[in-house]
């Protein structure tokens, strides 16, 4: 791995670290999960094809993380309510009032989705992956992902009352 | 998306076009090719009930992107990635650990996760101690609840991951032990009045040790071999535990 690499993964940690919570809904699960997918991608560097982007690369392998660890919690026979934590995302005291109450609606909403569109949401919408990308890194065919996707704004749109 | 590969639209007999929410969305989202979205947008255009059905795909793409929030201050993974990047042997350089010593357990299954499976024995060849089962595991084995920790009397530590009831209905127990950095993931099940290790492999955690899967076997595929069905709960475990 070279620096020019090592640069580019931690410029998209911040990415990460939104989609680690978008999957798992919780602060510590999230850390942990951002940084096996580092581990990962440092030991898998070699096999990255550098004509591609390389965050949709790390989703994949974020996400392949993940069910991992889905699974062995199963084995495990722990459970985990996604609802349980309804604040995933940290807030900020950044934007004004308004449109802080606007995003926390906006998280509300997401949480309330099924896992499968929240996360299709989060990929397209907040982290700006394309549908073809999208396609590789869930491993559905595009035209599932974009069925789904307008299946989960339209979700979205009712819940947030736009019309 | 390929440039012409959806084309969702038809014309009715009115000659109409009539534009399906895939299509919209692909607009909102910039996936159209320039002509098509041009096409698209004309239609739009003209058409109240068109722009309505528009609007809530920009809205959700809009609002969606608030989220997208940066956080102040470099991440506390940046270092390690960097280290991990300087001229060196291979070694993936070691992650920042928890200052807690208890290992969370989500963590432990995390850690294990990237774990090699080296199937039995590998050890034997290893400079690392023959593992065996030590008194303080028989000791996990016959009383520790899973998802518990406990210290280790050379200073490791273990941690219960699930207990499995055999086809031949014996108790089997899966644990995991931490020694310095070797971690080792066991299946031992219940053999008259001791324990019998059914499976164990070894991995040096983000050490210049790394090696790569071998193939060798799985835990996964010891406990299908025990026969063992789901974990079970905390109450079967407990009462097998007291048998």
């Amino acid at each position: 791995m070279d620096a020019g690499f090592a640069e580019a993964m931690i410029a998209l940690l911040p990415n990460l670290r939104r989609y680690a919570l978008s999957l798992t809904r919780r602060g510590d699960q999230a850390d942990d999960l951002v940084q096996q997918t580092v581990e990962r991608a440092i030991a898998n560097a070699a096999s990255f094809d550098r004509a591609q982007r390389l965050e949709p690369w790390l989703f994949r392998i974020m996400r392949n993380a993940f069910i991992d660890q889905t699974r062995r919690q199963r084995r495990e026979g722990t459970k985990i309510d996604i609802h349980e934590i309804p604040e995933a995302l940290p807030t900020d005291p950044g934007p004004g009032l308004e449109a802080r109450l606007m995003l926390q609606s906006v998280e509300a909403a997401m949480a309330d989705l099924p896992p499968d569109q929240r996360e299709i949401l989060h990929l397209v919408c907040v982290e700006e992956m394309s549908y073809a990308e999208t396609a590789r890194i869930l491993d559905i065919p595009m035209g599932t992902v974009m069925s789904r996707l307008s299946r989960a704004r339209l979700a979205l749109s009712e819940r947030l009352g736009i019309r | 998306m390929t440039p012409g590969a959806y084309s969702g639209q038809d014309r009715d007999k009115d000659g109409a076009m009539q534009i399906d929410d895939e299509t919209l969305m692909a607009l909102a989202d910039g996936e159209l090719d320039p002509a098509r979205a041009d096409e698209i947008r004309r239609a739009v255009a003209g058409d109240p009930d068109l722009q309505a059905r528009l609007h809530r795909f920009e809205e959700t793409r809009r609002l969606l992107g608030g989220l997208r929030k940066d956080a102040a201050g470099e991440d506390p993974l940046a270092a390690m990635i960097r280290a991990a990047a300087a001229p060196a042997p291979h070694p993936v350089p070691e992650a920042p650990r928890p200052a807690n010593l208890n290992r969370r357990p989500w963590l432990a299954a995390a850690a294990s996760a990237a774990v090699v499976a080296l199937g039995l024995g590998w050890w034997q060849w290893t400079d690392a101690p023959a593992p065996g089962i030590g008194a303080a595991e028989l000791a996990a084995l016959e009383s520790l609840p899973s998802g518990q920790v406990q210290p280790l009397e050379d200073g490791g530590e273990l941690a219960m991951i699930a207990s499995f009831r055999a086809s031949d209905g014996r108790l089997c127990r899966e644990y995991e032990t931490a020694r310095d950095e070797a971690l080792r993931i066991v299946l031992a099940c219940r053999e008259g009045d001791g324990w019998q290790e059914r499976f164990a492999a070894t991995a040096q955690q983000g050490g210049a040790d790394y090696r790569p899967a071998s193939g060798e076997g799985s835990m996964d595929a010891a406990l299908a071999a025990i026969g063992a069905a789901d974990p079970l709960t905390p109450e079967e475990e407990a009462a097998m535990l007291r048998e």
